[in-house]
């Protein structure tokens, strides 16, 4: 729990950690690098039976080197286009159930889940990190060149999949919204920073994958973050490299990803979160120069926060009719 | 005792506690005042959502206190099918955008807001079943089904019950005491259910918190120990297990603290309808998205 002053000093926080001076070129080459592998996905019955209103589907395509990456896809009947939703799940973990999947279905809206690589989903993680890997995704890939991240391969698949979206049937492309939590989204907010043209609005609810370097000066680099740590303990245990270290990790930091944000951002806040400090959620929010709107739980932890979940029912339905 | 002994002596358990012998008699006149005609307030929750309608529903319990729900109706086609949908006793309600999974299916869900303080197991045991707090909310859990069927837009010869923890328990209540109309019962890690081997097996979460302190206070040495057990056996989901007669999915996380596994394989093994039982060996109580899995598959009916 945060006290009043201490929000108020929030509202004005634009984060620690620091950005690469070339940080939009090189997110500018690596969404090219993706826009130049070649398509290559299909759909197929998923293992759950489809509905008179509902299908359910599975979506398997090839990633950055040639990875084989996997979705959920589930598409309501309805005989015009649909928006649709890109959902991004926490960390670790899969996209979860296909019944929990389908509150978008129940709002008109198909939706494509994707299990990140490596995570616990179906996807596959072709590994080649140079250096450790540790516990923790974020610092996969931190020894070498940084185009090799994980996170970095990881948004160029959310690129590819972006280009399938736009090749699907019966999508309203006008309509192609982002909804993810912690991790889903930070994923999220990079979503929508690096594929501005297709995304129209996006859902974030406590965001992971920001403000590295205040993550650690508050001693917050566990759990979720402990990579930081164990990198730190075992690779950098005097911290000589620190400032390097965070600014190649600026590359794949949410707060960073912000200012290229231009669709409408819904964000929602806990302000008890203990596992993605508040101040790392404001530090993305207050980099966004988007149209936006920030709402706060002040006795909600990093949990499900159904207050939330609620308002995009509105958020992604207003004004539309099916 | 390993994992797989404890599974097999489990799969041949059928509970250790006190089953009354005018259960049925007493549950079928509840059953009877739950579903007597009753006023509904209808409040609009205005969501722009093109698929659905929402409503907060308010009406009068059995005993005149005043009950809500949450109803939610796909706005186009047939009367739907309709979810009886109920929350376990460490939560509240789950949130419209959560329900509004079931209208992906097509189907309506109502879900009644448990009364509060309704979570004693103890308070009024001694004034005969009927003064249970427990028989209070599976009555109200009866009122609210029977009210499903009478809505709008419902189709009241398909419905389903689908709960978790004790909305497991309800949804079996519900089922067992609705059999013409819940054609599917789904439930996750039902409780309360075998009172006794609850008690003996030393679970004191949840629904069994305050027994310690019953017996401590009241009766500390446990002279009124069976006559208690006794009055819970009217509130025991194993007498309500032989009179489902629809389907029935149960899963159950053997790594549970809160419903004992074992009085949860009491329940299934004493229902006599078509089942099945999906057991997790390394889940809790808590949610499990591959059971979220088979209910898509489960509550698929045939369509026309």
């Amino acid at each position: 729990m945060i006290t009043p002053q201490e929000l108020e000093q929030l509202k004005t926080y634009q984060g620690t950690n620091p950005m690469p001076e070339d940080f939009d070129a090189f997110w500018a080459a690596r969404m090219e690098e993706a826009e130049s592998v070649p398509l290559d996905w299909e759909l197929s019955p998923a293992a759950v039976p489809s509905y008179p209103t509902c299908d359910f589907l599975d979506l398997w395509f090839t990633g950055m080197g040639g990875a084989r990456l996997y979705a959920k896809y589930l598409k309501p009947r309805l005989d015009q286009p649909v928006p649709l939703v890109l959902q991004f799940h926490g960390y670790p973990g899969a996209g979860r159930s296909w019944l929990e999947q389908a509150s978008f279905a129940g709002m008109g809206c198909a939706l494509i889940a994707l299990d990140c690589p490596g995570q616990g989903g179906l996807g596959q993680d072709i590994g080649g990190y140079t250096g450790t890997t540790v516990t923790g995704h974020i610092v996969a890939g931190l020894d070498g060149d940084p185009k090799e991240m994980y996170y970095v391969r990881l948004h160029q698949n959310i690129r590819i999949l972006a280009r399938i979206v736009r090749k699907l049937e019966g999508i309203d492309l006008t309509r192609v919204y982002v909804n993810g939590a912690s991790q889903g989204g930070g994923i999220g907010i990079a979503c929508a920073a690096l594929n501005p043209d297709l995304i129209r609005k996006a859902a974030i609810l406590y965001p992971f994958l920001s403000d590295y370097q205040k993550v650690w000066e508050l001693g917050a680099d566990q759990i979720a973050y402990e990579g930081i740590r164990y990198y730190f303990r075992w690779f950098d245990p005097t911290g000589e490299r620190r400032t390097e270290t965070f600014t190649k990790l600026g590359y794949i930091d949410s707060h960073n990803f912000a200012h290229l944000v231009r669709c409408e951002v819904l964000f929602g806040t806990g302000l008890s979160d203990t596992i993605c400090p508040p101040a790392t959620q404001f530090a993305v929010y207050n980099n966004l120069t988007c149209k936006k709107q920030h709402h706060f739980y002040p006795e909600f932890e990093h949990e499900e926060i159904q207050a939330f979940d609620d308002l995009i029912l509105d958020f992604f339905g207003e004004g539309e009719t099916v | 005792m390993s994992i797989p002994e404890t599974v097999k002596t489990l799969e041949s358990y059928s509970g250790s506690s006190f089953c009354p012998e005018d259960f049925t008699a007493f549950w079928k006149e509840q059953n009877q005042n739950a579903a007597q005609p009753r006023p509904v307030v209808w409040n609009r929750v205005p969501f722009h959502n093109p698929m659905a309608d929402y409503w907060e529903l308010s009406f009068p319990a059995t005993d005149g206190e005043l009950l809500t729900a949450r109803f939610l109706r796909p706005k186009q086609g047939t009367p739907a099918p309709v979810v009886l949908m109920f929350h376990d006793n460490a939560r509240r309600t789950r949130g419209w955008h959560h329900m509004t999974r079931f209208i992906a299916l097509g189907y309506a869900v109502l879900a009644l807001e448990n009364r509060e303080g309704c979570y004693s197991l103890t308070k009024g045991w001694e004034d005969g079943p009927a003064g249970l707090s427990l028989t209070q909310l599976y009555t109200d859990a009866l009122t609210a089904a029977h009210l499903a069927g009478t809505l709008p837009g419902v189709d009241s010869t398909r419905m389903l019950a689908w709960g978790e923890g004790l909305g497991g328990g309800l949804a079996i209540v519900t089922a067992a005491m609705l059999p013409d109309r819940v054609v599917k019962c789904a439930a996750l890690h039902p409780m309360p259910a075998d009172f006794y081997k609850v008690w003996e097996s030393g679970v004191r979460e949840g629904l069994c918190a305050g027994l310690r302190e019953q017996f401590r206070n009241d009766d500390p040495a446990h002279d009124k120990e069976e006559a208690l057990f006794r009055a819970l056996g009217y509130v025991d989901l194993c007498g309500f297990a032989p009179l489902l007669r629809g389907e029935l999915l149960l899963g159950t996380g053997l790594m549970d603290t809160v419903a004992l596994p074992a009085a949860q394989y009491a329940v299934y093994n004493r229902a006599g309808c078509s089942k099945r039982h999906l057991v997790y060996p390394n889940y809790l109580h808590e949610r499990i998205n591959f059971f979220e899995n088979e209910l898509v598959g489960f509550f698929r009916l045939a369509f026309d």
